[in-house]
């Protein structure tokens, strides 16, 4: 019924634990039985002459057991489920984490992150809903009816017939109210979530309000939204209400029914009364699970919507890989650093509707110099960057490093080969050493110590509450652009890769960041083989080559003064910032 | 944990009148049950005696009237109490509303607190389970108590007890104790669940730094190993709380043994007849209905209590300003006056702005420029009357704003915020919030100053267009503009612009600025701004570096010192030559 796209992946301890959650919870309808017929002799007996409680006392003790027991086996089966739906949970989150690493960072771009995390997070825990109360209950309400049937028949055919003819006006008449109750309210529950999400806006948006002197109307809004929710409310849930009481109804009628049926037929004496009592004791229990399944339904609702995305991210395909990944032998520090890379008409586009990011590329960066990309914002700079890093293969053309197509060499190799810095690098959640210690885990206190200097970044964590331990991130202390800059700098001394790829750390108008970021990475290139990224001419007088790149086109490329001394775009930009001056 | 939920329980106190009629209904329900079940078994066990068939009319009647009732009952106890609390919701959310609007800028000053904000919402929603989930059961409960003492105390004292304590103990022992035994793990899980959401953010949001660092496969372990202690906690927190039901279930069990034995040996000896202690032990067995709930409504009152501690946390949020008992008026023309201007943001140890003064007047505006940190944006939120300054003056009109009342002073000022708020509605709507006089001549003649008129009509829908979260999502230069509009259509005395210009592209730039200096001819106008390449050279400059004025004086002359000005500008020049193309 839910996710029926493709089951979840439930692992087969959640799918072990579920199986004998609905085990326990048979085990337990079987002991409210025993309870019933313990029950009606310990009545009847009475009724017998010479009965006296020492007599009675035996089956009493016994009936005080079987309760300890049904508690017991209620008790385990719902711990049973809860930990069987926890490793439901385990597995789906780790499917989910490790399929969004697969799809990398051009698949999560393309997407809104505050709603990814959304699925992951509470998406993932809505299911539990669905598997640790309803699948179980599901299960059960097919079960225990069996089961109390069974028990009803043998005792008396007429009551277990007149059961189980009114079992599947339960489930009927549940799903022509339920779809009666759903054309009814789709067009007011629109209405109703309209509502819901306009305080929100008016919440997130008090700041706005105030300063247009718009508060005090606003409340008014609030108020009279709010009273309007409450009836469109309330003439949805007269209809929802309705399943409720077709149910009551009918579990209800069903025990009246019995009742009468079975006093008329003790009249006649066609039937015991210890029989009588025990059918009319156990006969709530052969409706409880139905009534405990429509119950558990609409939670379960809830996270219908969040495993269909779920469903929607396990099913996206994996990126393409051109041809087999080898890992190569030869990729290791000192071949890198003597090796070139190479663009070899390279073209590739985000998605067939968009022009090309970047067209018939080709340039090549020699082995420990610097190449620098020029261009402004949406030339394609940055998709040379993540071609290098391999978040995604060109659609045509190769990228060769010494001769052998990148695409054909193990991803991960490669990057151990390479050090990036983004132009925003991420703080994850953890202390500054956590941070630093990603690029290289078994780097020394030493080590790390020495990259912080290197990288200018050592006395502001110096500064920091903790220093190294100083816990940053989301909820730690904050830092700036310039200071984040600067640790990811650290990042790149630690990993000490013999290939660069460095988006130019700009901060408009912070000349201090400015001077220390620059320094830094003036140490940082030396000796290596670096692609830089440039934002500005500045950034470019340096490099021993210049491409200039425009619209994803490689507009001219050589070395600077040469460039410099032709009339193309470079001279252009050159010209264009001295005349600013 | 129980104060907040004793101050919501003092609010839902005035809805008293309704949530008595729910619980006498849900106590009602119940009694039908009751009535149900000790009628059949009256009816049983008379039937047995084999007396005529008139002795069983009325309790064949009687039958079928509780069996019918109790649909009816249970449907309406479901509608008063929802309704009861959506009244009381409606209220609250009011309340929350008017007790925040004074706080309204310290709760959205940060990106956390906008989050805050938005779980208000939700946390408002939460609240509904106190009364539907433990209040009105609870209620109910104990009506139903009342009931059976009044139906079982004719029979003896000793019975009578044994029921009541059996409801006690499964109504509220038992809940306490799973209660107790799960408070560890239910903190565990608090806990927990907010280290997976930082992992999951990191994740996401740092999915390129982690594949490119290599550590893909170590993220997805650390959110396995996260995911497998949070599914321990909450699974032993579910344990906990299944350990309540059953040991309430395992009450109601052994009250009714108690009540059995009790009752046996009092029959024959005239004390009691078989039909009597059929009936009893029937009604007894039905009555724990009311107190099945309670375990896990009260398991809930934790989190309801939480949300609740959120709520009063931000209702009782001191305001940001006060506002004078007795209010100077605001005289004219409003000049504003800043003299040595200090603050500190509460928790740090380093003043954001120190010694800052400037005079707004109409003729020429004033902008202030400096990197980001340097506290542009502590200076326009003390001019907004968003927090008190620390120390030194700031006048209006020649007043002290701290005599004036902060909503007239916002009167005065027009506002182009730098992250406005847009609200779900038709842009019309949003426009004319700044002033809902003004008419469509007016507002179009707004839009166009702003350069959003273009844009708009470009648009299918126009002015009616739907924006915000639900309609159209505008781009960051289209909220720019229209938040500028919005500056525009209030006209007021003062202009305060917070980076009027990011996002726009150079054309749009040039035209707005020249927009902005038209109006500071009658508008005493501010702007803060990061575009140091674009000010007017008449204009008077502020340059602000760690929260102190290092330059000031005309934007031409400060381009020709070779000052802090004049590196910021060197630093913007050279990524705009290149960005130009």
């Amino acid at each position: 019924m839910m996710f029926e796209r493709r089951p979840l992946p439930a692992g087969p301890t959640g799918r072990r634990a579920l199986i004998a959650a609905v085990a326990l919870g048979v085990a337990s309808a079987a002991l409210v039985v025993v309870q019933a017929v313990l029950l009606a002799r310990v009545i009847a007996g009475t009724a017998r002459a010479g009965s006296s409680l020492a007599s009675l006392a035996p089956m009493l003790a016994l009936l005080a057991g079987v309760a300890v027991l049904r508690a017991a086996a209620s008790w385990a089966s719902d711990t049973v489920a809860s930990r069987g739906a926890a490793a439901v949970r385990l597995a789906l989150r780790t499917a989910l984490t490790s399929k969004l690493l697969a799809l990398g960072p051009r698949f999560v771009a393309t997407e809104r992150t505050g709603e990814l995390v959304n699925t992951l997070g509470a998406g993932v825990e809505s299911t539990d809903a669905y598997v640790a109360r309803y699948q179980p209950q599901f299960a059960l309400s097919f079960l225990v009816p069996i089961l109390v049937g069974a028990a009803v028949l043998r005792a008396d055919l007429l009551s277990g017939l007149a059961l189980a003819a009114t079992w599947p006006l339960i489930p009927l008449f549940m799903y022509l109210i339920g779809g009666m109750a759903r054309r009814r309210s789709q067009a007011q529950w629109t209405a109703l979530s309209r509502m819901s999400a306009r305080f929100l806006d008016t919440v997130q948006g008090i700041a706005t309000l105030v300063t247009l002197g718009r508060a005090d109307d606003e409340a008014a809004v609030v108020a009279s939204t709010s009273e309007r929710f409450r009836v469109v409310t309330m003439e949805v849930l007269k209809v929802a209400f309705l399943s409720a009481l077709t149910l009551e109804w009918l579990a209800t009628l069903g025990t009246a029914v019995v009742a009468v049926e079975l006093g008329l037929r003790l009249l006649v004496a066609r039937i015991t009364f210890e029989a009588a009592l025990f059918i009319l004791v156990v006969t709530p229990e052969f409706y409880r699970p139905l009534r405990a399944l429509g119950a558990a339904f609409h939670a379960a609702m809830t996270g219908r919507e969040a495993g269909e995305r779920m469903s929607e991210l396990l099913d996206q395909p994996p990126p393409q890989v051109i041809g087999a990944a080898v890992a190569d032998p030869q990729l290791d520090a000192e071949t890198v650093a003597r090796t070139d890379l190479v663009f070899d008409d390279v073209s590739f586009r985000y998605s067939p509707d968009r022009p090309a990011a970047l067209e018939r590329a080709s340039f090549s960066v020699a082995p420990g110099t610097t190449v620098a990309l020029l261009g402004p914002s949406g030339s394609g700079k940055s998709t040379i960057a993540h071609l290098v890093l391999r978040f995604m293969e060109p659609d045509s053309g190769r990228l060769l490093v010494g001769g052998h197509p990148l695409g054909a060499l193990d991803a991960d190799a490669w990057r151990r080969q390479v050090a990036w810095l983004p132009q925003r690098p991420h703080l994850f959640h953890g202390t500054v050493l956590d941070n630093l210690r990603l690029a290289r885990p078994d780097a020394s206190d030493s080590d790390v110590e020495r990259a912080l200097v290197l990288a200018h970044a050592d006395r502001f964590v110096r500064a920091l509450p903790g220093g190294l331990r100083a816990g940053i991130g989301e909820e730690g202390s904050r830092l700036s652009g310039g200071e984040a800059q600067r640790l990811a700098l650290a990042r790149a001394f630690l990993k000490d890769a013999p290939f660069l790829v460095l988006d130019e750390l700009t901060s408009h108008l912070d000349p201090e960041n400015d001077a220390l970021v620059s320094d830094a990475v003036r140490e940082l290139a030396r000796g290596r083989t670096v692609l830089l990224i440039a934002h500005r001419l500045t950034a470019v007088s340096g490099a021993d080559h210049v491409v200039v790149l425009c619209r994803g086109r490689v507009a001219e490329q050589g070395m600077p003064s040469a460039l410099a001394a032709q009339r193309g775009l470079y001279a252009r930009m050159l010209t264009a910032a001295e005349g600013a001056v | 944990m129980t104060r907040p939920v004793a101050r919501l329980a003092r609010l839902l106190a005035r809805q008293w009148r309704l949530f008595l009629l729910a619980a006498v209904l849900a106590a009602g329900t119940t009694a039908l049950g009751v009535g149900l079940m000790g009628t059949s078994g009256w009816l049983l066990a008379t039937a047995a005696g084999l007396p005529g068939i008139a002795a069983l009319q009325v309790a064949i009647v009687l039958v079928r009237f509780f069996g019918i009732g109790r649909g009816l009952l249970r449907y309406l106890e479901r509608l008063v109490s929802h309704d009861a609390t959506l009244r009381f919701l409606s209220k609250l959310r009011v309340h929350v509303f008017e007790a925040i609007v004074p706080a309204a800028f310290s709760l959205s000053a940060t990106r956390r607190s906008g989050d805050v904000l938005a779980r208000l919402v939700e946390d408002v929603d939460t609240l509904d389970r106190l009364p539907v989930r433990v209040l009105i059961p609870a209620l109910g409960a104990i009506l139903v108590g009342g009931l059976l003492a009044g139906l079982l105390l004719p029979f003896g004292a000793g019975m009578t007890l044994a029921a009541l304590a059996g409801l006690a103990a499964a109504g509220v022992a038992m809940p306490l104790v799973a209660a107790a035994a799960g408070a560890r793990a239910a903190s565990d899980t608090v806990n927990l669940r907010a280290d997976m959401q930082s992992a999951l953010v990191d994740g996401v949001q740092g999915v390129a730094d982690l594949v490119a660092l290599g550590r893909a496969q170590d993220h997805v372990e650390r959110v396995s190993a996260l995911g497998g202690s949070l599914g321990s906690a909450q699974a032993r927190s579910a344990s906990a709380s299944a350990l309540g039901s059953s040991l309430a279930g395992l009450a109601a069990d052994l009250a009714v043994v108690a009540v059995l034995a009790l009752g046996v040996p009092h029959v024959g000896l005239g004390g009691l007849t078989v039909v009597q202690l059929t009936a009893i032990t029937l009604v007894t067995l039905a009555a724990f209905e009311a107190v099945l709930g309670l375990p896990s409504g009260l398991q809930e009152l934790g989190a309801t209590s939480a949300s609740a501690r959120r709520i009063f946390e931000l209702t009782d949020a001191p305001p940001a300003v006060v506002r004078p008992s007795a209010p100077t008026p605001v005289p004219d023309p409003p000049v504003v006056e800043a003299s040595a201007l200090t603050f500190t943001y509460p928790g740090s140890s380093r003043a954001a702005i120190t010694g800052v003064s400037f005079r707004l007047a109409p003729g020429r505006p004033v902008v202030i420029v400096g990197p980001s940190g340097s506290g542009k944006s502590t200076v326009v939120a003390l001019l907004l009357r968003q927090m008190e300054p620390g120390g030194g003056d700031l006048r209006i009109g020649g007043v002290d704003v701290r005599a004036c009342d902060p909503d007239q002073v916002r009167s005065r000022i027009a506002v182009a915020a730098q992250r406005t708020h847009l609200f779900t509605g038709t842009l019309r709507d949003n426009l004319l919030m700044a002033r809902p006089s003004a008419s469509d001549a007016e507002m179009v003649r707004a839009a166009t100053r702003a350069r959003l008129h273009h844009v708009v009509i470009a648009w299918p829908g126009g002015y009616d267009t739907w924006i915000g979260e639900q309609g159209l999502q505008l781009s960051g230069g289209e909220r720019q503009r229209l938040a500028l509009a919005r500056a525009f259509l209030r006209d007021a005395p003062v202009l305060v612009l917070d980076e009027p210009t990011a996002n726009l592209d150079a054309l749009t730039e040039r035209k707005v600025i020249e927009e902005i200096w038209r109006a500071s001819a009658s508008q005493a106008t501010f702007v803060a701004t990061h575009r140091v390449t674009r000010i007017a050279g008449e204009a008077e400059v502020l340059v602000l570096r760690d929260g102190e004025i290092v330059e000031r004086g005309r934007a031409a002359e400060l381009r020709r010192a070779a000052g802090y000005f004049r590196q910021m500008l060197d630093l913007q020049r050279a990524a705009e030559a290149v960005d130009q193309f």
